[in-house]
């Protein structure tokens, strides 16, 4: 076990659900906590007794929510202005990023809840929908849904697999990478279908 | 000579090419993650002893899972010790007891950490006799 976790383990054991929250928030501000693996060693403690599983769940559900919802809201207010800024409005203008944009709107329930599974997809999705402007009722009902599957899915995995937990969360995590890698195939091999199907249809009616 | 790029080449095409290959390999290091893990025994119910099996709580604990990082307060609920046993048994003076890291409490009173966990673990073993 890395020390960078089992400093952030003691200070679970500390400071209790309030050092859970913070772990959780953290770490959905794109700050570098191990959420997960907290998230999974906590639940490990309430299998042991020592938490009560149900307000595991509910803290980390909330930590993560908060952060999620508060770096969606910096990216939408300040996303532009400081990506501008910085020079980085080419890529922002691009066709690729405008493309990436109107495909979250369109399918923005798909693309938040399922991102909910891998920490930097989460972070991406996050502030491309504030750069989007997604809606944020819509934003915020769609992260309180997946967090909440995100965090009871791996907080099951402590709770019954106690000591063995971290080699289970990474077989899992490798799932969710083969998970993530196929959506993204299946993703580009849908578009590829749809643009073949506007070049035709735009060679038939200039024809 | 004709230097003309196939038709398929394309940018697309080649994103979804690395895609299949990043797939395959991904599924790979899943599929071999998940057999040696077997092998190892994660998935086996006989890993912890008997008398763990009936246990209350859903992930038994055993002596030797004991680590620096683990608090006084977390062990004594774990194991079902007395609040002030390990404070007695261990001569622990310190103030924040049971609140108090291991590696904390060996630090601060110049204890070699490894010692130290080994008398832990015996102070526990020999409650739990």
């Amino acid at each position: 076990m890395d020390v960078i976790l089992q400093q952030i383990l003691s200070f679970i054991l500390l400071y209790k659900y309030l050092a859970l929250f913070g772990v959780a928030f953290l770490a959905s501000l794109a700050l570098p906590f191990p959420s997960d693996s907290a998230i999974v060693a906590a639940s490990a403690f309430a299998g042991q007794g020592y938490f009560n599983i149900g307000l595991v769940i509910l803290i980390a559900s909330l930590g993560n929510i908060s952060g999620d919802y508060i770096g969606y809201w910096v990216s939408r207010i300040y996303g532009r202005p400081i990506l501008y800024k910085i020079g980085l409005h080419k890529v922002l203008d691009s066709k690729v990023f405008t493309w990436i944009e109107s495909e979250v709107r369109v399918h923005s329930g798909v693309v938040v809840l399922l991102s909910r599974l891998n920490v930097f997809v989460t972070l991406t999705v996050n502030i491309v929908a504030g750069l989007s402007r997604m809606s944020s009722k819509l934003f915020l009902l769609y992260i309180v849904i997946g967090e909440t599957i995100q965090v009871i899915i791996i907080a099951s995995i402590g709770y019954f697999f106690g000591s063995n937990w971290q080699t289970i969360y990474g077989i899992f995590g490798k799932f969710t990478l083969v998970l993530f890698l196929f959506a993204a195939l299946m993703f580009a091999l849908a578009h590829k279908k749809a643009m073949e199907r506007i070049i035709e249809k735009r060679q038939l009616s200039q024809k | 000579m004709d230097n003309k790029r196939p038709n398929w080449l394309t940018g697309e095409n080649v994103v979804i090419f690395i895609l299949i290959i990043a797939c395959a390999a991904a599924f790979w290091w899943l599929v071999s993650s998940i057999n040696f893990s077997y092998k190892s025994g994660y998935f086996h119910p006989q890993r912890y002893p008997r008398e763990y099996l009936n246990s209350t709580t859903t992930v038994p604990f055993l002596v030797s899972d004991i680590q620096l990082w683990m608090t006084f307060d977390y062990l004594n609920k774990v194991f079902g010790l007395p609040q002030n046993y390990l404070k007695q048994s261990m001569n622990i003076q310190d103030g924040r007891y049971p609140n108090l890291q291991l590696n904390r409490y060996a630090e601060l009173n110049n204890i070699n950490a490894q010692e130290f966990i080994k008398s832990v673990r015996s102070a526990v073993q020999a409650y739990k006799k």
